[in-house]
């Protein structure tokens, strides 16, 4: 009897003998066979025919092999069919990897991520420092002038501004000069008669006056004006666009008339886009240098003793800077050595170049010393932000190479399987791979959640356009790349080098060498972290200093009122009468006027020049005018002498001097200045009382030779108050102001904030420090968690035993710490000399400055060891107390 | 009685062309080609599939199986754009071919 189904699966038997025919291709032939029988059996044939005409209607099997072989054989598409299948395998077995050990791949993404977006932070808080004044198109052949001088063979100062003459001589006799640019800093009460609103005026800080020259040198934008001609001529000014909008609101500026100091009228002949954030030199007003000539005499054109001016030249492309600069020093010797000798001085002028301004220069009268930074901090940031990534790549290498050995039997298997060290390579390249992968894509997300926090915290305005910039993309790709290398790589090798013959006979693989470097590891995360905290505690330690030593100046209480400007001169009468009256304010203790406040930078110097006595030579000091109350106003103490005296009409012609400069002038001590006559910018005057040396500026300087002259010349009232009837008192300060000076804005600020503002700066790096401190001990303290929690798991059985064996709780948990804390130990020992050495340079560039305390060393060490118990801590905690059934019960 | 060489040429453009009708699973494209020929071209079956799994290799076709109630699973094919792009590379050749042979065999013969 014949048996269809037994025929047609006699006949697929055939197929199989095939390695051409895959199962589908195999069961497609069936359907075809079936389909045709039942046509041919609906034709009215018996089983038996209809399967052998389809049958042989479906023709030689062989030749259909051969047929499919050939399919297999010529590989058509570019894509290789095996190395995608392999791919999704590998991703396969990577994603159930991670889905197995979530916390520790958790761990390692946090980690990671953490590390990379601390990284990228600091690069481009780096990059901004980097770009100042770069945004100039010839920044790299812009030099600024330093002023040296030298009085009696002793260096007297090194300044950012210089003679005004320099310029001229520079472009007078080297061809190498392209063009230059100098200006002269101003500052002065503005004001516009709005014909609607009346007088609108503000005290203006930052002024410049300045020729069109600067648009030749510098790139800073004319939004509307003329550029060879809004400068010329006197009684020009060109206006910042931000400045603009608040003189004039929505009005065109240009052609408006600007009264400075309610005395000088200024034409506004073109508006400029406000100066970026990134510039050295800041500026809302520009005036035209014809002016200050014309105020000066051409003084400001050909002085060569007169250094107010920040000089900028424009080099030739490609010039020999050191080949200009000892031809200038060779023909200026020439020129003016003969005057030199004469006055026993020396001079000396050297080429600055512009983009080295911002971080690296540190002269005297910097134009804006508060933003000035110091070079080697910011890379040390850098330096920082490497370590961080190390450390979080390191808890990567750590991580899985110690859970490498839970894999060991994968790793056997396949490799018997016939898989190739290639392959298995790629297996664990994949994993970190998409680790990396997570990682940067949560690094992404906290560097754009965190930008503004972090630039207010830097203390710019750190553009978020950065973030769209290339390079910034770079980074990432680099970080990625770097991270899949540095972290993967190791881990990849170590994984694939498994020996299955070995591994599969069940031999324990615990490679002395792994867990050395292990170890070393750990100790390099922890010495980073010690010397982190330690220079954090240091860096600290410094500003407290810096902001709490005695500056010898009383700034406590204080209110300051801007001086009038726009009111004519203003007399010791005038002024008298003024604080009299305000003396009737309840609240107010004092008022003293004076040129210039602490804190505030003094620019104002005089030719000074013993006449009796050792004939000293004439030298440069810093000026102050004062009234009779200063002294007190502020607490200063006098070493010897008097003050300045109303009972004494003529101690117009006396002086004050500060202690250094009555040494400076070689006077054997402060009482034997007294009574002793000077030469003081022209004027013969007497020396009437020494005062104790203060500081005038953050501790950040050194205290200058300073005199004290009683002029009238209020660029300052300042009141000691009551602080608690602030308000009070400044309301009650409103009438007065307004009677006496009826053009001028009240202007007021406290004294201390105001000194202190010098050390926002500092205080901003030292909590961009600390933060970036308190990270990286986060990263390595994850990383020690989880290694914590790997070994205690691999050895949950050994603790078992010895507690069954009569280990005690305690026993257990220093058993399982020591492991831990050995090399945190010994990152100690070798973070700390370290450190020592590193912070000992950083606090030399300080004059007045802490002294490394060795407890700053004990306390950071001492910290690191409780953090790292505390993070291993909870894990022993929880194994020691596990019963004995049931960790003997694991595995 | 078609030769086997011009059987195997003309194999690919005639599977594209069917497909361009539509999706069809092999039995049915077997079926339609007899009927086209009227029974003039040898073909064994079995050599269709071959052929078939080439052109899903050369991504002019692709399959999927369907499966319906009350009916045998089919795997179906059906021509990708690709495909239809080779199909009327093919019909210019076939084309140019045809003119040559009826220049030749026209109405007014060269060679008889």
């Amino acid at each position: 009897m014949f048996d269809l189904e037994k025929s047609i699966q006699r006949w697929l038997k055939l197929f199989r003998k095939y390695k051409a025919f895959n199962h589908g291709s195999i069961r497609e032939m069936e359907l075809h066979l079936r389909d045709h029988i039942d046509d041919l059996l609906a034709a009215g044939h018996s089983e038996q025919t209809a399967f052998e005409m389809a049958v042989k209607a479906f023709g030689d099997i062989k030749s259909m092999a051969n047929e499919e072989y050939s399919n297999l054989q010529n590989p058509t598409t570019s894509t290789s069919f095996i190395n995608i299948a392999m791919i999704r395998n590998y991703l396969k077995i990577a994603l159930r990897n991670f889905r197995k050990q979530k916390s520790f791949t958790a761990l390692n993404v946090i980690g990671l991520s953490i590390g990379m977006a601390t990284g990228l932070l600091i690069f481009q808080y780096v990059k901004f420092e980097r770009s100042f004044d770069s945004f100039h198109s010839r920044a790299k052949d812009i030099y600024r002038i330093q002023y040296n001088a030298w009085n009696n063979g002793q260096l007297n100062f090194e300044s950012a501004v210089s003679v005004p003459s320099i310029a001229t001589f520079l472009a007078d006799n080297f061809p190498e000069v392209e063009a230059f640019t100098r200006f002269f800093p101003t500052d002065g009460v503005m004001s516009y008669n709005d014909p609607g609103q009346g007088l609108i005026s503000f005290h203006e800080k930052k002024m410049l006056y300045a020729d069109t020259s600067i648009f030749k040198v510098f790139d800073f934008e004319l939004v509307n004006g003329n550029q060879t001609t809004c400068l010329k001529g006197v009684d020009k000014a060109l206006i910042s666009k931000s400045a603009a909008l608040k003189y004039f609101g929505a009005e065109e500026a240009i052609g408006k008339i600007i009264t400075r100091d309610g005395r000088r009228n200024f034409q506004i002949t073109g508006i400029f886009k406000d100066v970026p954030e990134n510039s050295h030199i800041k500026f809302d007003f520009l005036l035209s240098y014809e002016t200050l000539n014309a105020m000066t005499d051409n003084h400001s054109e050909s002085s060569w003793g007169w250094y107010d001016f920040y000089t900028f030249v424009l080099l030739k492309p490609n010039t020999n800077v050191a080949g200009l600069q000892s031809k200038l020093d060779q023909l200026l010797a020439e020129t003016r050595g003969e005057f030199w000798r004469k006055r026993n001085f020396k001079q000396a002028f050297y080429l600055r170049p512009l983009l080295d301004i911002h971080l690296y220069s540190k002269l005297l009268y910097e134009p804006e010393p508060n933003e000035q930074r110091d070079g080697d901090s910011v890379h040390a940031l850098s330096i920082i932000a490497v370590f961080i990534l190390i450390i979080a790549w390191v808890n990567y290498v750590n991580l899985s190479t110690a859970l490498s050995f839970n894999r060991a039997n994968e790793v056997g298997v396949r490799k018997v399987m016939g898989a190739v060290r290639k392959q298995l390579l790629a297996q664990f390249l994949v994993e970190s791979f998409l680790i990396n992968l997570s990682a940067s894509i949560v690094a992404m997300v906290i560097v754009r959640i965190s930008w503004s926090y972090f630039s207010t915290l830097s203390g710019w305005h750190l553009p978020l356009s950065f973030i769209y910039q290339p390079d910034f993309w770079v980074q990432v790709v680099a970080l990625f790349v770097l991270g899949i290398i540095f972290s993967g790589l190791y881990p990849a090798i170590i994984l694939s080098s498994f020996k299955p013959a070995a591994v599969l006979k069940g031999k324990i693989i615990k490679s002395q060498k792994g867990g050395l470097l292990r170890k070393s590891l750990v100790v390099f995360q922890f010495a980073s972290s010690v010397f982190l905290i330690s220079s954090s505690i240091i860096v600290y330690q410094q500003l407290n200093y810096m902001k709490n030593k005695d500056l010898g100046i009383d700034i406590k209480e204080t209110l300051v009122l801007n001086g009038p400007r726009a009111t004519d001169s203003l007399g010791f009468s005038k002024l008298d009468a003024f604080k009299y009256e305000l003396m009737k304010v309840p609240g107010v203790k004092g008022i003293t006027a004076s040129s210039n406040i602490p804190g505030d930078e003094n620019y104002w110097t005089n030719g000074i020049e013993r006449l009796s006595g050792e004939a000293t030579s004439r030298q440069i000091v810093s000026t102050v005018a004062i009234d009779h109350d200063y002294v007190p106003s502020f607490d200063l103490q006098l070493l010897a002498g008097r003050n300045f005296d109303k009972d004494f009409p003529n101690d117009n012609k006396r002086i004050l001097l500060n202690d250094a400069l009555a040494l400076s002038l070689q006077f054997k001590d402060a009482a034997s200045a007294i009574g002793e006559k000077v030469n003081y910018g022209g004027d013969t005057l007497e020396i009437t009382g020494v005062l104790q040396d203060h500081h005038q500026m953050s501790l950040k300087s050194d205290v200058m030779p300073t005199a004290y002259i009683l002029v009238s010349r209020p660029s300052f009232i300042a009141l000691k108050i009551e602080t608690n009837s602030f308000q009070q008192i400044l309301t009650s300060l409103e009438a007065p102001w307004k009677s006496y000076f009826p053009g001028d804005p009240m202007d007021y600020f406290f004294l201390d904030e105001f000194f202190n503002r010098q050390y926002e700066k500092d205080e901003r790096f030292g909590q961009v420090f600390s933060l970036f401190t308190a990270l990286a001990i986060f990263i390595a303290c994850l990383g020690l968690v989880g290694l914590a929690s790997y070994v205690t798991v691999q050895r949950t059985k050994e603790i078992g035993i010895r507690k069954v064996l009569g280990s005690t709780v305690p026993g257990i948990i220093v058993l399982l710490s020591k492991g831990f804390l050995q090399p945190v130990v010994l990152a100690n020992f070798i973070a700390w000399p370290l450190t020592w050495f590193i912070l000992e340079q950083w606090l030399q560039t300080f004059p007045y400055r802490v002294s490394i305390n060795p407890v700053v060393f004990i306390l950071s060490g001492l910290c690191i060891v409780a953090v790292s118990f505390i993070s291993v801590g909870s894990q022993t905690l929880r194994a020691a107390f596990m019963q004995p059934a049931n960790s003997l019960k694991y595995e | 009685m078609i030769s086997k060489n011009l059987t195997a040429a003309s194999t690919k453009p005639i599977i594209l062309g069917i497909l361009k009708q539509g999706k069809s699973y092999g039995y049915l494209i077997i079926k339609e080609i007899k009927e086209l020929s009227g029974g003039g071209m040898e073909w064994s079956d079995g050599m269709l599939y071959p052929v078939l799994h080439r052109l899903e290799k050369e991504k002019l076709v692709r399959s999927e199986w369907v499966m319906e109630d009350g009916s045998r699973p089919r795997k179906y094919y059906r021509i990708t754009e690709k495909g239809k792009t080779e199909l009327m590379a093919e019909k210019e050749q076939w084309n140019q071919v045809n003119r040559v042979l009826n220049q030749i065999w026209g109405p007014n013969p060269l060679i008889t």
